[in-house]
């Protein structure tokens, strides 16, 4: 017997490639077919990217270095700062309020009647599904452009999000402490209140956090649709073709929604601690 | 002062000093974000009126909308898989157990630097390099996909039992042969079930870029604003609800179906 095996002896004998092999060519294909398809539907051709990848390194040249002295020299800046962060603060703090308290109306274990429950889910995921861009247009014909229009979408914007969290956490409480509070003839509200709510605060108070790091996002991009702060200054240095100030502001932007994610956590962790020694 | 007394006031100084900062912050925001809870009452007459104006949904533009929805759909059924296919090449390289320090650390920093910069940012970018259109809408999508995916996939690539790893490394198998039969049967599961959720959120986000320039509903929304077409509004307000809540059934069911079916995907 010949001491070294070819190739094809280590390989072993040809084996018809299996069904889930073609099945698996077939998923490929066709995604890719689907791919190219939907890029012809919509008239678009993807090898641009390539073929003018030159206005990629021209709009380099252009914005590269950024305006950094903009944080320097201009106290617009730092009020286009405040304007952001202070409508995400007001937006999630009203609207994190009202839906919290309206939560309990979408909670099957604290809703008066099984009508007023679905009605209130309905109404939740129907705000969820409207954008908030929509919102801050109709509102802009309201009262103007401006912080406050923001601060005010932000506010609807939170409810259906954040009224969704916190009835979902109602639910799913531990119901020992709601049954023995009952039996003792404890009327709802008592029951809410001593048996319900100190089980939930604690997790609408991470949802609370957790909407205003959205609502930081969401602020940035009403800004651009007419609701001031940092996406209005974007906006307007993209308008003026002023691509070094439009990097700066993109830091800027990168540098806020990292270190407010690192401020909310520590004031959430913060809360969280005062409250266990509370109880 | 008796001892009752003296715990009376211990008990409410915490929740009262809080309380009272809380008031500050909120002056203080108030004050910045220019709020004037006047203005807002005196213009509610205004309000109604105004929504008065929205209705009724001007029905005769259902067409138009319902193909400008198609559109933002597709826009978003391009950018998951090829966002998908970058956020793989950034989850492997983001995770420790298999790519080296220098290259898991610079991963990671632009992993976290996408999730900070929202994708409107990047489109008004693209919109400079490739102009207004579908391409920089899909493009700035795709790239939205990479902070979230990628994190999920590096720190799911993280979590693979390192028995598994280094039991196909024991027999010899090389770093692609490592991820193809040791990492991607562990992850895929769960890295597919994010995609499916990351296409409803690509469908919301499609939908606002649209309004910036990149075409579809969402841009037809800002037109009719824009020229006061109130009642064209909010049939493509009405559309994009849903456009949304349908999104978010189908991609509910289908991540049901993905993690059923578990592993038997690989």
């Amino acid at each position: 017997m010949d001491a070294a095996l070819s190739k094809k002896e280590l390989a072993g004998p040809y084996k018809r490639p299996s069904r889930q092999f073609w099945e698996r060519t077939a998923i490929a294909v066709s995604c890719l077919v689907c791919i190219g398809g939907l890029f012809f539907a919509l008239e678009v051709n993807p090898f641009v990217f390539i073929t003018e990848f030159d206005h990629v390194s021209n709009l380099v040249k252009d914005m590269v270095p950024p305006k950094l002295g903009l944080l320097f020299q201009s106290k617009g800046l730092y009020d286009s700062i405040g304007e952001t962060i202070s409508a995400a603060f007001l937006g999630t703090l009203f609207g994190g309020t009202l839906a919290t308290g309206l939560s309990f109306f979408a909670a099957q274990n604290t809703a008066p009647s099984r009508k007023i429950r679905s009605l209130m889910r309905t109404l939740f995921s129907v705000e969820r599904a409207i954008p908030e861009f929509a919102t801050l247009l109709i509102l802009i014909a309201i009262v103007g452009v401006g912080p406050f229009t923001s601060t005010l979408a932000l506010t609807v914007a939170s409810i259906g999000f954040c009224g969704r969290l916190c009835a979902d956490a109602i639910e799913n409480v531990d119901t020992k402490p709601v049954e023995g509070l009952e039996v003792l003839g404890s009327s709802r509200w008592q029951t809410i209140r001593y048996a319900i709510l100190p089980q939930v605060a604690p997790s609408f108070v991470s949802t609370l956090f957790y909407i205003f790091d959205v609502n930081l996002r969401r602020a940035i991009v009403l800004g651009y649709f007419g609701g001031g702060g940092l996406g209005f200054e974007l906006e307007r240095s993209k308008g003026m073709l002023q691509y070094k100030d439009m990097l700066a502001y993109t830091i800027c932007i990168i540098a806020l929604v990292l270190l407010m994610e690192r401020v909310s956590d520590f004031v959430r962790k913060r809360i969280l601690n005062v409250d266990t020694h509370l109880r | 002062m008796s001892p009752r007394n003296e715990y009376d006031f211990r008990r409410y100084r915490r929740p009262a000093s809080f309380l009272f900062f809380l008031a500050l912050v909120v002056w203080l925001a108030a004050w910045q974000a220019d709020v004037d809870l006047a203005l807002l009452f005196a213009n509610v007459d205004k309000g109604i009126s105004q929504f008065g104006k929205h209705l009724p949904p001007d029905l005769s533009v259902l067409g138009v909308m319902a193909r400008e929805s198609l559109i933002t759909v597709a826009m978003a059924l391009l950018a998951t898989p090829l966002g998908g296919l970058a956020s793989l090449v950034f989850g492997l390289a983001a995770a420790k157990n298999i790519s080296p320090g220098p290259l898991r650390s610079t991963a990671r920093g632009l992993i976290s630097v996408e999730r900070a910069l929202p994708e409107i940012v990047t489109l008004l970018f693209l919109i400079v390099v490739f102009g207004i259109g579908y391409f920089a809408g899909i493009v700035a999508l795709a790239i939205g996909c990479i902070g979230m995916l990628g994190r999920l996939l590096g720190d799911a690539i993280e979590e693979v039992d390192s028995k598994v790893l280094e039991s196909v490394e024991i027999v010899g198998a090389t770093r692609s042969q490592i991820i193809r039969y040791a990492i991607l049967p562990e992850v895929l599961p769960v890295f597919i079930s994010n995609l499916i959720f990351r296409f409803e959120i690509n469908i919301r986000a499609s939908v606002v870029l649209g309004a910036v320039g990149a075409g579809g509903i969402g841009y037809e929304l800002g037109k009719a604003m824009d020229l006061s077409d109130y009642n064209q509004a909010t049939t493509a307000i009405l559309m994009i609800v849903v456009l949304v809540l349908v999104s978010e059934r189908i991609s509910d069911v289908l991540r049901k179906k993905v993690t059923a079916r578990g592993s038997a995907l690989v």
